[in-house]
């Protein structure tokens, strides 16, 4: 795959050195070759020094005040903005641990400052000052006019658009971190049980439930980040069709992966009933793995560690790497990771208490640390642990910080000296739901038996063909 | 719990809730402020996890300022509120070198893990594995082995490590009380002793009479009073809701229906 044309060189000239137009053509430019080539060090800080023109020129008072970006490329723009300084953070740590490339070393030694962290947020958080958006939100909330508290500048579509998406940005930044409070702190402002006009916008909703979902699950609130994945994962299903011809498929199809990952770790930690469809797909997609996470024991470990280290963020470090003592760079995914697991280490023994408990209404300690071939001191702990896991914040209202404490298991235990009392709540299958699914799926086969709508049938035949031969064009546009 | 009343607790300073809510919390200079709170939140029996969480935020920022003896004051206070995750939270904020080396082995046959390993030579690093580890042995509820390795006289920097948080031993056992209030309903003295360290039955009593209201002693046991018929109550499963379908959800039935309807006609 080749370049585009060469902004400064040949696309400038062309459009009379045309400063916004050519901004914003070198930023697609570099989005391109991240996406489809290798850009080298010198393309990263030349996309950088291009940000840093076309945020500048955004912030100055004296720009064109009735300048507009469509919704989607504004939030293309802030997504590829941190996903770069993402990218970058991981070379600039690849570079200094596995090469030796001095030179390169030396040039990123010599530039601190270049998609330094402290930059990036300073962007984010201008945006959202700039735009007044969170007081804006904040109106919206209480039924007023946002225009109201916009001021000249918030009032602008454009600034109203990046200051809304600077902060789902700074939601993943703040993740990437390893800040999981802030992050969701973050989020006040933003309702997600409301539809706002950016929710049009795919990309966003996605990296929105991804992260707050994830974030949630690293404060082991694992209902709420059920709720989260399993929310935008049926939304993805069910417009799949769409994407499939979106440019972002293939990034849709990894980024739902991984959150089909997370569901099947927190239904570990937390079991709970999904949504039917949901579960059939988490089922073909990771139900192996799954089921070698709910048997517990020290075997599960590893499934929870590769699935961790297969769908959780990039992670990164805040500054730049020690340069002198190359050792003493730690993967941040590591030091993530073995916090995480520490948590789960301690539920290994929950299955397995979990299936003997279903089997009795009482039952008595000893009894059942002989079968578990344990210390009955040791056991009475763990089911007080069994006990407070049962228990979780869960959001019921207010700003994504907020919730209340509930009880989240099917199964609930009491003890009374030595004696457990255990009893089930037994979850009734939802029949209604089951008959009405398959009534429309028997419909459906009936219709095709019966070609009730030929018509329908041509016309996607019709549809089919004609994506063949454009595919084809493509292919052969490509090969050219 | 992380209800909003613990994101921002009263005893929050508005100094500190500026910091909080504006972009002060980048600022390297604040760092003096809340390492002063953290200061006070040890002396009193406050706490602000939010504050905490910031102060650490910033020496991830500015390594340079970063001072031991705070991050660990941090990390003890954060025990006192297990099982909350929030020792979780503020170990991820860490510079990822201090938990390199720590391992999570456990006990062979045994869900408690092993003390962390041989000392490394800094001095940070082992005191953050120490606290690691009281931490995992609260949160697997191993209470007796908790104030055995606290209290241990072959290693004192157990107890020279929560020294700074007034009222430390006490706030542990509350937060054990909060379980046994929420698991049992007839806990034995004898456990009791073990689990909240003490060393006669009348410290146990009053600390019955001052912590658990609705609990009184019975014989060897300390009960739930407002019981009765025990085998009934010993929980209250919330029964689901019956199946309850919405009249739209028929919609496409009732078209079908209607569609065939016509078609005969």
């Amino acid at each position: 795959m080749r370049c585009r044309p060469d902004p400064h060189g040949v696309v400038a000239p062309l459009v009379n050195n045309d400063q916004p137009f050519v901004t914003l053509y070198t930023e697609m430019y570099y989005r391109h070759l991240y996406a489809k080539l290798q850009p080298t060090l010198e393309d990263r800080f030349a996309s950088y020094d291009n940000y840093c023109i076309w945020f500048n020129y955004i912030f100055d008072s004296s720009s064109p005040a009735d300048m507009e970006l469509p919704t989607n490329w504004a939030w293309d723009v802030i997504d590829e903005f941190i996903y770069q300084f993402n990218s970058f953070a991981l070379y600039r740590s690849r570079t200094v641990r596995k090469s030796h490339n001095e030179e390169e070393i030396q040039q990123l030694r010599d530039h601190p400052q270049t998609w330094s962290t402290y930059t990036v947020l300073n962007v984010l958080y201008s945006f959202i000052q700039k735009s007044r958006i969170n007081e804006q939100l904040e109106a919206i909330k209480e039924g007023r006019d946002p225009d109201e508290v916009a001021g000249e500048d918030g009032s602008r579509s454009l600034y109203k658009t990046f200051g809304y998406f600077s902060i789902i940005g700074l939601l993943r930044v703040h993740t990437l971190l390893g800040d999981f409070t802030l992050a969701l702190k973050t989020m006040e402002g933003i309702d997600l049980s409301k539809k706002s006009k950016y929710a049009r916008v795919a990309g966003a909703q996605f990296t929105i439930y991804y992260y707050v979902g994830f974030c949630y699950m690293m404060m082991r609130r694992y209902s709420d980040a059920i709720k989260a994945f399993s929310h935008i994962l049926l939304y993805i299903s069910r417009t799949k069709s769409f994407h499939n011809r979106s440019a972002q498929y293939d990034s849709v199809t990894k980024r739902s992966e991984q959150m089909y990952a997370l569901l099947a770790l927190c239904v570990a930690l937390c079991p709970t009933r999904l949504d039917d469809s949901i579960h059939t797909t988490l089922r073909e997609k990771n139900g192996e793995q799954l089921a070698r996470m709910q048997r517990g024991g020290e075997e599960s470990l590893p499934v929870f560690e590769e699935l961790f280290s297969f769908a959780c963020p990039k992670f990164m470090s805040h500054g730049p790497p020690d340069y002198d003592n190359p050792a003493n760079n730690i993967d941040p995914l590591q030091h993530h990771l073995k916090v995480f697991m520490m948590d789960v280490k301690k539920t290994m023994l929950a299955p397995t208490l979990r299936s003997y408990l279903k089997l009795y209404t009482t039952m008595n300690i000893e009894k059942l640390a002989t079968f578990l071939e344990m210390d009955p001191e040791e056991l009475r702990s763990a089911l007080v642990v069994f006990k407070q896991k049962s228990r979780q914040v869960r959001w019921t209202e207010g700003s994504l910080l907020d919730g209340e404490m509930v009880n989240i298991s099917d199964l609930d235990i009491s003890l009374e000296g030595d004696l457990i009392n255990i009893s089930e709540a037994r979850i009734g299958r939802k029949f209604g739901d089951w008959f009405l699914r398959n009534t429309a799926k028997y419909y459906a086969v009936q219709d095709t038996i019966l070609n009730k709508y030929p018509d329908k049938r041509e016309e996607k035949e019709h549809k089919d063909k004609r994506r063949e031969r454009r595919e084809k064009n493509v292919e052969k546009n490509a090969n050219k | 719990m992380p209800s909003s009343s613990a994101l921002t607790p009263s005893s929050r300073s508005a100094e500190i809730e500026e910091i909080l809510t504006t972009l002060s919390r980048y600022n390297p200079e604040t760092t003096t402020v809340l390492q002063e709170y953290v200061a006070t939140q040890c002396a009193t029996g406050h706490y602000d996890l939010m504050a905490n969480l910031a102060l650490l935020k910033l020496y991830q920022f500015n390594p340079e300022l970063m001072r031991d003896e705070t991050v660990l004051n941090i990390l003890a206070k954060s025990l006192t509120v297990f099982p909350q995750p929030d020792f979780a939270l503020a170990l991820h904020l860490l510079p990822p070198s201090l938990l390199h080396q720590y391992s999570t082995a456990s006990v062979p046959n045994s869900t408690v893990p092993l003390p962390p390993p041989a000392d490394t030579d800094d001095q940070l690093t082992n005191s953050v594995h120490r606290l690691t580890y009281l931490n995992t042995l609260l949160e697997l509820e191993a209470f007796p082995s908790f104030w055995r390795i606290l209290s241990s006289d072959v290693d004192e920097e157990y107890a020279d490590l929560v020294a700074d948080v007034a009222g430390f031993e006490n706030a542990i056992r509350k937060g054990i009380t909060e379980g046994v209030m929420l698991s049992m309903r007839k806990f034995k003295i004898e456990t009791a002793l073990s689990w909240w360290n003490f060393s006669n039955v009348e410290a146990v009593e009053q600390w019955v009479g001052k912590e658990m209201p609705g609990w009184i002693i019975d014989g060897d046991c300390i009960v739930r009073k407002d019981e009765g018929d025990a085998t009934a109550a010993a929980a209250n499963p919330t029964q689901p809701a019956p199946g309850k379908i919405k009249f739209e959800q028929f919609s496409r039935v009732i078209r079908r229906v209607y569609e065939n309807e016509l078609l005969h006609h």
